[in-house]
């Protein structure tokens, strides 16, 4: 990392290196860490942990040399120090965790935080830091083979071995829900990710092709959802009818919020984005009479299947389970929404991978790429900004009436700014434009999430992942980019 | 020599202004129609100045364009930005060469052709049922047979782009190397894919901004051949500002020459050459020039 | 008209604490051309910061008002700042010379952290501080209506103008301030004059941290309640108010700051206080529409 600043790299540099990015560790957090606010009644109290601020320091100054020691190439030794650190917490922890409550007091001093979270934190990082240090380890070793490896390692099957494959994939998605091991909550969650994984295709389009900075896409979402509770509440609309209306208005509010904002330069439609989400929001909260405040709108109807409806059979024959002539299940119908939104995935996915050959998908990279040079070739910058804008608010805005419909009800806490950094996340992770990167993201991150004991981390561990990925793999974890034309597809290529 | 030629741009009184800097001070010439017209002139003396307005980058303080193609005239500088070169067909390249890195060539050749490709693609509305070159054209069984479901018309028009897309590669001889990524060539191919991606819109008139900066004398003769070629064989006329001097008494037909904004003469390069004015405000420091400039583009 | 003065006085002294967020809005901008969406937490930060530095020396025995605030100000100050150092050489510096969304997805990412690092340690619950400053001034009284300034509000418009005057010294003034003009003109060639660009950068967002500390502290003793999702909306509506201003303007965002809060106040005392963000936000959009230069902002000239 120091190779281009000519100082020598000794233990005495790295001591001092660590020693001051303690001292900075120790300054920040002096107040925050070193002091908790409590409310007590009205007065508002002070907690004193001072040692915490020393323990964090420590921390920081031992990972931060054990970083060093690698450079000086004594990297077997950080490691071990970092998984000793590691083993050390927490076995710690689950002491602590495991002692009744009588005794716990003793296990506290083995724990250099009194705060839980701080513990895991510790550990987590540590973790982090001891798998960095063996890959760098093992990198070093290898990193003439892997270099002439990468070079040849192309990883391709034969064209219909591939084809065979992926079939036999879109098979088992298709059966998925038929499968015993597949219970109500894993439907659920699968579900779920394909929802998530249409957003973030749709986010991909506005951020990874047309390079624009969406930070209030869940307000298409919200918009779509709203759009179809309220169509099929107010005006009995069924939800076929109201699906292309939810997107039809979400593109229309994305083109009516673009129009002013796309003109002028990048940055501002990230600002004007992130209000926007925060406004939208706000008018769902708020405007009671319309959308129901802060409850949100319950019993959302059911879309019907030709007509038939997923309830409880009473005997007038216009059920799913009477005409299918099976028994009533409250299943069927999350069967049949994981299916339908695996259906909306496949369309999205193959009208994204269309509109990427067509002109307009070049267009959206070409103004991603360099604007005044698309202005110089005719190109109105305006339009195609704005098209891709709207574009993205319209699979958002169908994503939404998908959630409304499945989930049955909707609040303004589905929508808040936190979903749309989820979003951003998984598009950045997944590498922008690439639409089996980001579904490989999707599905990471929202198992991620759904891990129920790390609750207070998750949004945590989002932010950090957007500084990390672009610090160290800027366009994500499969940043390969497909070309839209090949030479050979014209005469001319072929003589 | 002078009678029988067709004005293609007319520039009358054209003048810029940056708060209390004039960058052009009332410039007017005229350019004809299959000639290449050169602009010359130290630097600062406003000639990139005077593409921004006339292709639409900056709105002219004070002045007329007027660009007068086969047999209707327009008023350049009462267009928008894009449609200059969209319907006006007045196209440019850029000094610090602006391509779209991350596309491959053949990509970069078939932004140029969007206007035309959306029309085919019924704005995207039928193209999103039309077959691709993509997805029919690529040897696999499989996907022939998905490809055969989809309107063919967008396909015949997209193939006819490709060609020429192709062609216009083939031109400056980048046909090779057309799936590769723009930003792995080198500078030279750079400049000329930037030139065959201008010529690929079929202009008029095409302006080019330096295109000799930074070439070695091999490449910088080549693009002479191609600039004699583009104004011989596709009617274009060009529009050149340039620093190499062998290039541009060589192959220009009329030479402009500005300094501090202001236009100090005109004239075919034997009259320039001659010229006491020029040669006292430019070409008497041809040598510390063209050096300088040299320089600076190996650099950039 | 009673009614309409105090709140235009509620107005100016709320703009005051927008404006000194927006400046640092609007010097990043200037400098390296990128929106820093971490300023808002910074902001939130300094906030917490003079909360416990407040109640940290109130547990040391020192409530000598003047004493404490000045002390609770100097450390609030040095704190925060370091933060807004490290967000720079952690999230941004590495950036520099990336694709162009790279800096801002940092940014955005390095603002989630950081609210979420705030809520980790210091629990989501909206901590309500004793109001310190008490006490009015009246300024006009007559028999229709009587208007008066809480101390409170004259200390931090006095607070603002006395940091304006300190700042735009410290800008015009000194070798700082014109490396850092310099640095926003040509990075390159303030570097080819031996002007070390990363350090004027590193201050240039000390000094938009701190002056983010300090309208912490203004907003802690305003509304006397922190809490970890406060810099979110105060950060969008301090970026309304720089781009009111011009964006990369220093006196525009001052201006910028003190007109949007004029404005918020206005609105939420006339229409609706639900919807008073809203007021900032459309304030937003329509200068994006009518004049994206803002009101003191320089024309953009496009270098092509």
């Amino acid at each position: 990392m120091n190779i281009n600043t000519g100082k020598s790299i000794n233990l005495k540099h790295i001591f001092f290196q660590s020693l001051g990015v303690a001292f900075l560790g120790a300054v920040l957090g002096s107040l925050l860490i070193g002091f908790k606010l409590q409310s007590r009644g009205i007065s508002l109290e002070l907690d004193w942990r001072l040692s915490q601020v020393l323990a964090v320091a420590f921390f920081v100054f031992l990972g931060r040399f054990c970083l060093g020691l690698q450079q000086i190439k004594l990297g077997l030794l950080s490691i071990f120090v970092t998984i000793a650190v590691c083993a050390y917490m927490i076995t710690a922890i689950l002491l602590s965790v495991q002692t009744p409550e009588s005794s716990k007091a003793g296990n506290h001093l083995l724990l250099p935080y009194s705060d839980m979270k701080l513990n895991w934190m510790t550990s987590v990082i540590y973790l982090g830091l001891f798998l960095y240090l063996i890959y760098r380890f093992f990198k070093k070793r290898t990193v003439l083979d892997s270099r002439i490896q990468n070079k040849k390692w192309k990883f391709r099957l034969n064209k219909n071995i591939q084809m065979i494959l992926i079939i036999a994939f879109l098979l088992l998605l298709i059966s998925a829900p038929f499968l015993q091991i597949i219970d109500r909550r894993i439907l659920n969650i699968l579900t779920q990710i394909l929802l998530y994984i249409v957003l973030g295709w749709g986010l991909s389009i506005v951020v990874g092709l047309a390079g624009l900075l969406d930070l209030g896409y869940v307000a298409f979402y919200a918009v779509g959802a709203y759009a179809y509770a309220l169509l099929s509440l107010h005006f009995d609309f069924s939800f076929w009818l109201s699906l292309p209306l939810a997107g039809l208005l979400a593109a229309a509010l994305g083109i009516i919020l673009g129009f002013p904002v796309l003109r002028l330069r990048g940055d501002y439609l990230a600002i004007v984005t992130l209000g926007f989400g925060e406004i939208i929001r706000m008018v769902l909260v708020n405007w009671y009479e319309f959308t129901g405040g802060p409850n949100g709108i319950n019993q959302i109807p059911k879309p019907a299947l030709f007509g038939y409806l997923f309830d409880e059979p009473k005997g007038n024959g216009n059920t799913v389970s009477e005409w299918l002539g099976i028994e009533y299940s409250s299943e069927t119908f999350y069967i049949f929404m994981y299916l339908l939104v695996l259906s909306m995935a496949f369309g999205v996915f193959w009208f994204i991978r269309k509109l990427r050959r067509l002109p307009i998908g070049r267009a959206w990279e070409a103004i991603r790429e360099d604007e005044i040079a698309c202005r110089a070739l005719g190109l109105n910058p305006t339009n195609i900004k704005l098209t891709a804008f709207a574009t993205g608010a319209m699979i958002a805005g169908f994503a939404g009436a998908f959630f409304a419909a499945y989930q049955g009800f909707i609040s303004p806490e589905s929508f808040t700014f936190v979903e749309s950094i989820t979003i951003l996340a998984i598009v950045v992770l997944g590498g922008m434009g690439n639409l089996f990167g980001i579904a490989l993201a999707a599905i990471l991150l929202i198992f991620m999430l759904e891990l129920r004991d790390l609750e207070m981390f998750r949004m945590l561990a989002l932010g950090v992942l957007q500084v990390f990925v672009m610090i160290w793999r800027p366009h994500g974890l499969i940043s390969r980019r497909s070309p839209t034309v090949y030479r050979l597809m014209s005469t001319k290529g072929v003589s | 020599m002078v009678q029988n030629l067709q004005p293609i741009l007319n520039v009358e009184h054209l003048t810029m202004r940056f708060g209390g800097l004039k960058a052009i001070d009332d410039v007017s010439f005229t350019a004809y129609q299959n000639h290449i017209t050169a602009i010359i002139g130290p630097n600062g003396a406003g000639k990139t100045t005077l593409f921004n307005c006339l292709t639409g980058f900056y709105k002219p303080t004070v002045g007329r364009l007027t660009l007068c193609s086969s047999n209707q005239s327009m008023l350049l500088e009462q267009m928008e930005g894009f449609k200059i070169a969209k319907d006006a067909k007045v196209v440019r390249t850029f000094q610090n060469i602006r391509l779209f890195p991350a596309m491959t060539l053949l990509e970069n050749m078939m932004v140029s052709q969007h206007d035309g490709l959306m029309r085919a693609a019924g704005y995207n509305l039928t193209g999103l049922l039309s077959r691709t070159a993509l997805g029919s054209e690529l040897k696999n069984g499989w996907r022939k047979i998905f490809s055969k479901i989809g309107l063919s018309y967008y396909a015949r028009l997209e193939k006819e782009a490709l060609d020429h897309c192709c062609f216009w590669l083939d031109q400056v001889g980048l046909l090779d190397r057309a799936d590769e990524i723009a930003s792995s060539l080198s500078y030279g191919a750079q400049r000329r894919l930037e030139i065959a991606r201008a010529m690929c819109t079929r202009p008029v008139l095409l302006c080019l901004d330096e295109p000799a900066a930074g070439l070695n004398p091999r490449e910088s003769s080549d693009l002479n051949v191609l600039l004699l070629k583009i104004r011989q064989e596709h009617k274009t006329s060009i529009l050149l500002i340039e620093h190499d001097m062998d290039v541009v008494m060589k192959i220009s037909d009329q030479l402009i020459v500005l300094n501090y904004g202001k236009k100090i003469a005109q004239g075919t390069p034997t009259e320039i050459r001659q010229n006491p004015q020029v040669i006292e405000a430019y070409l008497g420091h041809t040598a510390v020039q063209v050096e300088s400039n040299n320089n600076s583009g190996i650099h950039q | 008209m009673g009614y309409f003065l105090e709140q235009l006085i509620n107005g100016l002294s709320l703009g005051s604490i927008y404006g000194l967020i927006a400046i640092g809005y609007t010097m990043v901008y200037g400098i390296i051309g990128m929106v820093n969406f971490a300023h808002g937490e910074v902001f939130m930060i300094g906030a917490f910061h003079a909360v416990i530095a407040y109640l940290v020396l109130q547990a040391l025995g020192i409530t000598l008002l003047p004493v404490a605030l000045i002390i609770v100000l100097v450390v609030t100050i040095f704190l925060t700042s370091a933060y807004g150092w490290t967000i720079e050489k952690i999230a941004y510096r590495p950036l520099r010379g990336s694709f162009r969304l790279a800096p801002l997805i940092s940014a955005i990412g390095m603002s989630v952290l950081l609210q979420n690092y705030v809520q980790l340690l210091q629990e989501a619950r909206p901590k309500s501080v004793p109001s310190l400053i008490q006490g009015n001034i009246s300024l006009i009284e007559s028999e229709d209506f009587s208007v008066s300034i809480s101390y409170l509000r004259l200390f931090i418009i006095i607070a603002t103008v006395v940091l304006m005057v300190f700042f735009t010294m410290l800008i015009t003034k000194t070798a700082l301030g014109r490396s850092q003009r310099a640095c926003e003109q040509d990075m390159k060639m303030a570097t080819l004059l031996g002007i070390n660009v990363d350090r004027v950068i590193s201050l240039t967002f000390v000094i938009g941290a701190s002056l983010a500390a300090v309208a912490g502290l203004m907003f802690m003793l305003f509304y006397g309640v922190v809490d970890f999702y406060m810099g979110f909306i105060a950060g969008v509506k301090a970026f309304s108010a720089a781009v009111l201003g011009g964006i990369g303007s220093l006196p525009g965002a001052m201006l910028g700051g003190i007109l949007l809060g004029v404005i918020e106040s206005l609105f939420s005392a006339y229409f609706s206080v639900e919807y008073k963000d809203l007021a900032a936000f459309s304030v937003l959009v329509l200068v994006l529409i009518f004049r994206p230069t803002g009101l003191l902002g320089k024309p953009e000239v496009e270098k092509v």
